[in-house]
């Protein structure tokens, strides 16, 4: 081993290499950003395009279906997905995760501006943005005061989002509630009639009076002045001065037919943050910024800003979404240090020596240190799966120096020097260290380049774990043998039952091993005389497995408890804003009288958020402070609220790799929307009947009151009205025209032209709209034409929105689960609907959560497959067999019963964690054949026949296996326990790693050494003797010869 | 004059060195990783079954009294090494003329 010699031989060198890597690690450390997840590139691309007044039908034919055939030839296209709702039209284009979502954009984009020509003319800009799953609000302020609302947004909105925005990471910052400043032009239907004016009149008379328009520049000799019409107004009542000139010539002003007010724009939304009415602000971060360093940087902003503030002016943080990000970090960071710690009190209760368990030690933080120099090359985070892969290794990371300390020591007890010992054991042993290393990296490179969206999430945890084990052995190779050498003393090992408690305990532990290699000597004597019996039995175990993977339900990701939750308030379509607020507030006093509860922030309404829906943000006291789970908390209040009057309540938790969507979501698709949602509708009671389905919800909501206004075309034309006309002109008049903006400072203001309150109320109000004609009448002047006479206004029932998937209308019918699993539920859900007779050319099918589950699930298969080819590729290697690998892989079903019965135990389901928590293990328990079969083909080739070898090299490693098992062990034991923030999501994979390792071990003893004989006697030479003389299968003629001892029972 | 080969496990070089340094010969040829077997003893082939290598030191000895010294000295290094196949051989043959 020539690393270990050049180690050995140059100390200083040694030592300094891995100090500049350990330098490196703790430079990069501080540099390392911290986040959540890692950061992935999701290409989706969101087009959002409103037009104001629209209905969902209208925005759907006019804005959705024209986009949608625009961006569906955009190559890489996977799914389009679209909502068309009252006034706005969200298009998600979801492309394949090969696909450069910068790129998609840009394509996305020009697709849409070769087309913008075709869309409706008072469309707003298309909005353009691809989906970042990371831009979730970071934070969420309320601004309170002793101050008129108006006042107070505008504060808000002119001076604290303003310097919230400049705060570097700050993507932007949305305003949410409030009230925000607007002129109002209320003009007066009645007087408008009288003057023979048009409503048209009023917005162009506006609007042409309130401008400013450079005029040039006048050169004066040798200077330049600049011309400037100075036509804006500079304070509202002049708005009032305003000269409107009618068709005959008659002088109105604005004041004679409108009401100029200092008003409000019309609630959309509004927030409330523990019941006390507050501007909400939610900030985002910049894609790529750092989450926890934004929030740091806003909170260190808003010290700056409090002491700026006026006195009553406050603003508290409602939500933050960096505290759960670093108390889940240092949560981790727990696990890896107490973990790292019970490893190496393992070590030292084997070792016996402080000196040699320290040696073992150093490799820890050594590897650990040097991980986070790769992970800063690679630009990798400090989040939840980096940090996981970190704490899965440290038993493993310890391992490597084990072996090579352990083996380090045998060789001391042969008579040699330190210096000597080290040398000659790292040399035995390095073969061995390596393939298991080995084996490790095989088992997580296929992970770590597992297809689909979760694999991009597993990347990060992959790649970490293999460089830390990398890295390891690199440790074990140079500081181990290096330290050994020079600091291990022989007569340290002298143990003795008279000293203290401690030197007790370690003699009769060390001791205790003598008794039980010779019981495990005569078991494994025992089990290579019957080895029918222990295949069988082995058979028997593993069909035991498989069928107990029948209790074992399945879930994408485990539950978080993250001490908060959502209620999402779903009132009937067409609810008002303020009887939406009156809901929430019922349900917030009955969630004041929940203990857990310690924060409430409602929004109604919002940016795309209809104002009959509302959200309430329910934060718990911190999990070890409460007794109930977060998951208990929501089941007693679903159970309260379930007959709640007024609206539907669904409760969410905050969504991890999963994204947002509901457990169980099923998509009806098909052409006609009466067909799909009878089809809908018996899928809902499918679902509803499904035990543990609970908040059952379709997307075609009870469809919205609507009042219509259909045109006469005959009547209208002969009346020189034309449909334009009457739509513009009552859209002008019911929901407004922007004509112009009042500046005042800095600040501008839209100024809105419509009807007065009283004139818009009711359908007759409606019908009595005047529409001005082209027609002229007696004298010359223009005719209003009542609406009434040129159309019927008449109440109707419209869908509040409209979804599409893949360009064919769609419902969803949705549901959250309770008291079972996501998989069983899914699964009986799907028994039913898939007994309901469906005509052709609709279907219905699993999508969300459980779609992306089974996807990951057969991506996670393909990855085992890989992992298990991949160690085979190692073993053969190693082992320069073709036939050998199959007796050490033969561990592997031994693994799986462990962790399926761990897993029931810790009544945990059958997740992609633990998934990848049984990848894990495929690595890990070659480890211990391995060594195994190492030592017993070295023993052979030394001349032992088959038995002697097998019977002395089981013993012989019997140590290490159990040194290097248990300390994997401990190392992951506080991560199977999941004892702090966040720790659901990651303790299956301790617990199936935990569980595999112990049956494994236990079984692998036995019966790898019973296959190994098996597959010796089945040679190549006897079972595929033609193809022996062909290739060079097998080694058995350098081996010993087989004694008649082993040979199948008969 | 006599002519004296040792070979010895590579690990235990130092040993070696500090035997001859001790004994004051500061003369010698040394070949490093060599294979070879004892009659009886493991071997040391760089291999995984046989791990490890055979150093060479070839020494010509004028003074014979140097020679005493470094045997008495390569005895003793013998009696204290536990495992029987790790002692250093010595093979003496008389030297006719050095140049």
């Amino acid at each position: 081993m020539k690393l270990a010699d050049v180690s050995i031989k140059r100390p200083v060198f040694a030592t300094m290499m891995i100090m500049a890597l350990v330098v490196l690690g703790l430079f990069a450390l501080t540099r390392l950003n911290i986040d959540l997840y890692p950061d992935v590139d999701i290409p989706v691309v969101v087009v959002t395009t409103a037009l104001p007044g629209a209905g969902p039908e209208q925005i759907e034919s006019d804005v959705t279906k024209p986009i949608e055939d625009a961006i569906n030839p955009v190559a890489g296209v996977d799914h389009i997905s679209s909502t068309s709702q009252e006034g706005v039209s969200i298009i998600v284009t979801q492309f394949k995760l090969e696909v450069d979502g910068k790129s998609a954009a840009q394509e996305v984009r020009e697709k849409i501006a070769a087309i913008r020509s075709t869309l409706p003319t008072d469309i707003k800009e298309p909005v353009i943005q691809r989906y970042d799953p990371a831009s979730q609000p970071i934070l969420t302020l309320t601004v309170a005061g002793q101050r008129p609302e108006k006042e107070l947004t505008t504060y808000t909105k002119d001076v604290i989002k303003k310097r919230l925005e400049n705060v570097p990471g700050v993507g932007s910052v949305d305003l949410i509630g409030g009230a925000e400043r607007e002129i109002h032009v209320d003009v007066d239907l009645e007087r408008l009639k009288a003057y023979a004016l048009s409503i048209q009149d009023v917005v162009q008379s506006v609007g042409a009076s309130n401008v400013e328009i450079p005029g040039g520049n006048l050169e004066q000799g040798t200077r330049q002045l600049l011309l400037r019409t100075m036509g804006k107004f500079r304070n509202i009542e002049d708005f009032g001065k305003i000269i409107i000139v009618s068709k005959q010539g008659n002088i109105v002003r604005l004041n004679e037919v409108a009401q100029i007010s200092d008003a409000t724009v019309e609630r959309t939304s509004l927030s409330r943050y523990n019941g006390k009415p507050a501007v909400g602000l939610n900030i985002m971060k910049q894609s790529g910024a750092n989450t926890v360093q934004v929030a740091d940087q806003v909170e260190k902003e808003l010290q700056v800003l409090q002491k700026e503030l006026p006195g009553d002016v406050r603003v508290s943080v409602a939500q933050d979404y960096s505290v759960f990000i670093r108390d889940s970090v240092s949560d981790v960071l727990f696990d890896i240090f107490y973990g790292g710690l019970l490893a190496v009190i393992v070590v030292y209760l084997f070792l016996a020596n402080i000196r040699s368990t320290i040696i073992s030690a150093i490799a820890l933080p050594t590897s650990i240190i040097t991980t986070f120099m790769v992970m800063y090359i690679l630009n990798f985070t400090l989040n939840m799966m980096t940090l996981l892969a970190l704490s899965l290794a440290v038993g493993l990371l310890i391992d490597d120096a084990i072996v090579v300390i352990e083996n380090i020591y045998r060789h001391l007890d042969h008579g040699e020097t330190p210096m000597e010992a080290a040398k000659s054991a790292t040399s035995e042993i390095g073969l061995a260290v390596l393939a298991t290393t080995f084996t490790i990296v095989a088992v997580f490179v296929p992970v770590a380049f597992m297809p689909g969206i979760v694999g991009r999430f597993f990347y990060q945890f992959g790649i970490t774990v293999s460089v830390a084990v990398l890295v390891s052995l690199f440790v074990a190779f140079t500081l181990t043998p290096m330290l050994s050498s020079r600091w291990l003393k022989k007569e340290d090992e002298h143990l003795s039952k008279s000293g203290n408690l401690l030197h007790k305990v370690l003699y009769y532990f060390n001791h205790s091993f003598e008794w039980l290699n010779g019981k495990y000597r005569s078991t494994l004597a025992w089990a290579l005389k019957h080895r029918l019996t222990i295949v069988l039995g082995s058979i028997a175990v593993f069909i035991f497995s498989v069928f107990m993977m029948r209790f074992l339900g399945t879930a994408f990701f485990p539950d978080t408890d993250r001490g908060e939750f959502t209620i999402q308030v779903n009132a009937a379509a067409g609810t008002s804003i303020d009887q939406t607020d009156r809901l929430c507030r019922i349900i917030e006093d009955r969630l004041h009288n929940v203990k857990e509860v310690t924060n409430l922030l409602t929004t109604v309404g919002g940016t795309n958020v209809p104002v009959n829906r509302a959200t309430i943000l329910v934060k718990l006291t911190k999990k070890d402070e409460r007794q109930r789970s977060q998951s208990e908390v929501i089941s007693s209040l679903r159970s309260e609220l379930i007959n709640f009057p007024g609206a539907n309540l669904n409760f969410s938790v905050e969504g991890g790799p999963g994204g947002q969507e509901k457990p169980v979501t099923l998509s009806i698709r098909g052409a006609e929307i009466d067909k799909i949602n009878e089809i809908a509708e018996k899928v809902r009671s499918a679902v509803h009947s499904t035990p543990g389905a609970v908040d059952i919800e379709s997307s075609l909501e009870a469809s919205k009151p609507e009042v219509r206004v259909r045109i006469d075309r005959d009547k209208a034309s002969d009346l020189g009205v034309n449909v334009y006309s009457v739509a513009s002109s009552v859209r002008s008049m019911v929901d407004g025209f922007v004509a112009t903006k009042y500046q005042e400072g800095n600040e501008q203001y839209d100024v809105r032209v419509r009807l007065k309150e009283n004139n818009r109320k009711s359908i007759s109000d409606i019908e009595n709209l005047s529409i001005m004609s082209s027609k002229s009448g007696p004298n010359d002047g223009k005719i209003n034409v009542r609406l009434g006479d040129v159309a019927d206004v008449f109440e109707g029932v419209g869908p509040s929105k409209i979804n599409r998937y893949d360009r064919q209308r769609e419902i969803r019918v949705d549901a959250n689960v309770s008291g079972r699993l996501m998989g069983e539920v899914l699964g009986d859900a799907m028994k039913k609907v898939s007994k309901l007779p469906l005509p052709s050319g609709y279907s219905v099918s699993v999508v969300g959560q459980g779609q992306q589950q089974a996807e990951s699930f057969l991506n996670i298969l393909i990855s085992l497959a890989l992992a298990i080819i991949f160690v085979y590729i190692v073993l053969a290697m190693q082992f320069e067999s073709f036939v050998y690998p199959f007796s050490i892989m033969l561990s592997l079903p031994m693994a799986i019963i462990g962790a399926i019965m761990a897993l029931i135990a810790f009544n945990s389901a059958l997740s992609v964690m633990s998934m990848i928590g049984i990848i894990m293990l495929m690595g890990l328990v070659t480890k211990n054949a391995i060594l195994l079969i190492d030592f017993t083909n070295t023993l052979r080739e030394r001349g032992l026949s088959r038995t002697e070898a097998l019977l002395q090299a089981g013993p012989t490693r019997l140590r290490p296996i159990l040194m290097t098992t248990l300390a994997m062990i401990f190392g992951m034991i506080p991560v199977a326990l999941g004892l702090g923030e966040g720790s659901e999501f990651r303790s299956p994979m301790g617990q199936a790693v935990i569980g595999g390792l112990i049956t494994s071990t236990m079984l692998t003893l036995l019966v790898v050494p019973v296959v190994y004989t098996i597959i010796d006697d089945f040679s190549m030479k006897k079972a595929f003797g033609w193809a022996t003389r062909l290739l060079p299968f097998g080694r058995k003629a350098k081996y010993g010869s087989e004694p008649s001892t082993a040979s199948f029972e008969k | 004059m006599k002519m004296a080969f040792i070979i010895y496990r590579d690990i235990i070089e130092e040993r070696v060195s500090g035997i001859l340094e001790k004994a004051g010969v500061d003369f010698y040829t040394e070949w490093e990783n060599v294979k070879g077997k004892g009659h009886k003893t493991i071997p040391h082939l760089g291999t995984r079954a046989y791990p490890g290598y055979n150093n060479v030191r070839m020494i010509a000895f004028e003074d014979e009294c140097k020679l005493d010294e470094v045997t008495e000295l390569l005895k003793e290094m013998n009696a204290g090494i536990t495992m029987k196949d790790d002692v250093a051989r010595m093979f003496l043959l008389p030297l006719e003329k050095i140049l």
